[in-house]
């Protein structure tokens, strides 16, 4: 699934590393998300929206065919 | 809690192991039972050793702590456990047809009993998560 995380942690100047800090994941998880290798829960897309103050579906892109 | 069970385990593997070798130079045991000894031993330090780097390393110990709560980490181990189930009864199915070529008709039936329970560990596995979920 298509999303928006590295953009709009490289449009606040957010490190990966601080990123996985603050949401409680590996650094791995945020690199893997970012480049759409990985889905991640329903909890942990929560925490993504919560901690850049958006809805879900303002930073996943939900398409069709992935569903 | 967790930690201490842990390192009481640990220090299990150290006594067990070096029962095992007493037992061994004492009562003339196979070497089979020194070796496991040794092993039990060396598997108990490494923990050990672990536990003392968590406990005196706050760094390590929050490194360790999301490692293990990652749930890239958990979908990973879980998404491996099923590769490695599903290639164990892949290589035991062609295992069992190339010895039964073979001659080898006792490992043939054995190889495929594994592959049998495998399967039946799989069904039993699926009806109770699919009650649980």
């Amino acid at each position: 699934m298509k999303n928006r995380i590295e953009e709009l942690r490289k449009e606040r100047g957010i490190l990966q590393e601080d990123l996985a800090k603050s949401l409680g994941v590996s650094r791995q998880t945020i690199s893997s998300l970012e480049r759409g290798r990985y889905n991640p829960s329903i909890f942990l897309a929560h925490n993504i929206a919560v901690y850049f103050g958006m809805t879900i579906e303002d930073i996943f892109i939900f398409e069709e065919e992935a569903l | 809690m967790k930690n201490n069970r842990r390192i009481f385990l640990s220090i299990f593997w150290v006594l067990l192991g070096i029962g095992l070798c007493i037992a061994y130079f004492v009562t003339k045991l196979d070497e089979y039972w020194n070796s496991l000894g040794i092993a039990f031993i060396a598997v108990g330090i490494v923990q050990i050793m672990r536990w003392g780097r968590y406990m005196l390393n706050p760094e390590y110990r929050k490194k360790m702590e999301v490692e293990s709560k990652d749930e890239r980490n958990r979908y990973l181990a879980t998404k491996a456990w099923a590769w490695a189930g599903y290639l164990f009864v892949l290589i035991c199915a062609i295992a069992c047809i190339v010895l039964h070529i073979l001659g080898q008709n006792t490992l043939s039936l054995v190889t495929s009993s594994g592959v049998c329970l495998l399967i039946l560990l799989y069904w039993v596995s699926y009806l109770v998560l699919k009650r649980k979920y």
